[in-house]
């Protein structure tokens, strides 16, 4: 279990992390989610004692990073793809890994099997697809069979192969019992991944749910399209001001069920061409979370 | 600590970069201690020099040796930078979150191997010179002299590891050691005994454990900020 309480970190000129209390438990893929710079990686960081936060606590069993002995064989960790030395053999650079906390040698060449790296443990990291990097990476969390895995971005760099490995991986973990969390700005994988969300926008806490709970708050969208311009027109009126024009004759309508937008078309004798209800979906539900969010807002051009 | 001995032990060496950098240290002092050896015995030949003049072996051996463990110097540095440039640091205070322990392991890497390659260097800046004077040396006692340049290589390996983490860039660090080591010599010996350069050299030319002492004060600072750094600040 992870815990963040009140966890904030705060730079000369601006708020990483800002007041995030949030818990994630055992025996679930938990996803932290958010644009870029929404305070994700900073969050990780300061779990694994990286980073020292302003104030509040990050405890990942009860304790802190900086106090744990051995923290492989609790914690293991990838967080970026340049953790290990290009110039350093993919076998050599866990080894020293290894020796930090006393593991034997075995369990390099067992990690090192798990990835499927074989081939390439004695070339040097540097030499290193960025698949095979993320490989070395996750190789290097799995060193100490740990209880807790915090993985950034674990999919980034993969092929379609690579994602549904690592996919079958964290469940396998979750399913053990072990606490996985990792970081993703794609939705759409994490939708595929993970059992719980946790979203930060400016590194602020903006959900903390399951990920069923997070999509079914979200409000069905659904759009429809008049046969003719006096159809639209009866169909625009009908729906006053849930409907939004998106198109010559399409409109977008919010607030209103499919089945009442099809009742007040055939009560205004309006025609329609197309009536069609939209899945709620994660991604619709993370876009409107961090919408005005996202520190680096488009620009309208 | 055995455990983060060993990972930083073995780090060190499945590197290239620090096996150049002891053949480096090996062949930059005996190569510089033979040239300067060399214009001595040319100078008597050219009658320059009265035939019956001698030189203390130590006396070419000091310069030498502080330019050959300036490759010391870059491999204490590289066991630091090289962690910080490539991100490395990162997996290293994940797998020994106590970071100290991380500075006092990566110094006692530094430490051994400066002080078995700083004293290999002087052994074989000390055979070429001696071969090269023949009667015109002076050999003086090359054990104590060649254990007491050793000690000052070590020290300046260690003092390298505590600046390495303090400055955290490659270019920074060699550089401030350069100045710190060889540059500082140009001021009067008045003040220069008092640093590092100076103290150094005094020290290896046989002159009192006080200037010993003069460097290991620095060093000690040095490894002290590191220390109280270290822990303040974002990995």
């Amino acid at each position: 279990m992870i815990e963040l309480r009140e966890l904030t970190k705060r730079y000369k000129d601006r708020t990483a992390v800002d007041g995030v209390t949030v818990t994630v438990p055992a025996g679930v893929v938990t996803a932290l989610l958010g644009p870029n710079g929404a305070g994700k990686s900073t969050a990780m960081r300061i779990v694994l004692g990286l980073d020292r936060p302003t104030s509040g606590t990050a405890l990942i069993g009860g304790r802190r990073y900086a106090e744990l002995r051995k923290p492989l064989r609790l914690v293991g960790a990838h967080l970026d793809a340049g953790a290990f030395h290009p110039r350093r053999t993919g076998r050599s650079g866990l080894l020293a890994q290894a020796r930090y906390n006393g593991l034997p040698r075995s369990r390099v060449e067992a990690v090192i099997d798990a990835v499927g790296l074989g081939a390439v443990a004695g070339k040097r990291a540097g030499t290193y697809s960025l698949g095979m990097a993320q490989r070395l990476g996750i190789a290097g969390a799995m060193l100490g069979d740990p209880g807790t895995v915090i993985l950034d971005e674990p999919v980034n760099g993969l092929d379609a192969d690579g994602v549904r490995w690592v996919r079958g991986l964290l469940r396998r973990w979750a399913g053990e019992g072990r606490t996985v969390l990792i970081s993703s700005h794609l939705m759409s994988e994490v939708a595929l991944i993970a059992d719980r969300v946790v979203v930060l926008g400016q590194g602020r806490l903006l959900a903390d749910a399951t990920t069923a709970d997070f999509t079914a708050g979200q409000e069905v969208a659904v759009e429809v399209a008049a046969a003719d311009r006096e159809s639209f027109r009866l169909l625009a009126a009908a729906l006053g001001g849930h409907g939004e024009r998106v198109g010559a004759d399409r409109l977008r309508v919010r607030g209103l069920d499919a089945a009442t937008v099809g009742r007040r078309a055939q009560q205004a004798g309006a025609v329609l061409r197309e009536l069609r209800a939209d899945a709620p979906g994660l991604e619709e539900a993370y876009v409107r979370l961090v919408e005005g969010e996202a520190e680096f807002a488009a620009v309208a051009a | 600590m055995r455990n983060a001995l060993s990972a930083e032990w073995g780090k060190t060496w499945s590197l290239r970069s620090p096996w150049f950098c002891v053949l480096a240290a090996v062949l930059l002092t005996a190569g510089t201690a033979s040239t300067l050896a060399n214009d001595f015995v040319h100078d008597i030949g050219q009658g320059r020099l009265p035939r019956s003049e001698t030189l203390a072996v130590l006396e070419p051996l000091v310069p030498a040796m502080q330019l050959g463990q300036l490759a010391l110097v870059a491999l204490a540095m590289l066991v630091v930078t090289a962690e910080y440039g490539t991100g490395v640091i990162r997996s290293t205070f994940l797998a020994l979150p106590q970071r100290r322990a991380v500075l006092v392991a990566k110094t006692t890497v530094a430490a051994v191997v400066g002080f078995g390659a700083g004293l290999g260097s002087a052994a074989a800046g000390w055979a070429v010179v001696a071969a090269q004077l023949g009667g015109h040396g002076r050999p003086g006692a090359p054990i104590p002299a060649c254990l007491r340049l050793a000690v000052v290589a070590m020290l300046a390996c260690v003092f390298t590891v505590a600046v390495g983490f303090l400055l955290r860039s490659a270019a920074g660090t060699l550089t401030t050691m350069f100045v710190l080591l060889v540059g500082l010599q140009v001021l009067a010996p008045r003040i220069g005994e008092y640093l590092p350069a100076g103290a150094a050299v005094a020290f290896a030319a046989g002159d009192g454990v006080r200037h010993l002492l003069v460097l290991a004060a620095w060093t000690a600072a040095a490894q002290l900020a590191a220390g109280l750094l270290l822990v303040r600040r974002d990995a």
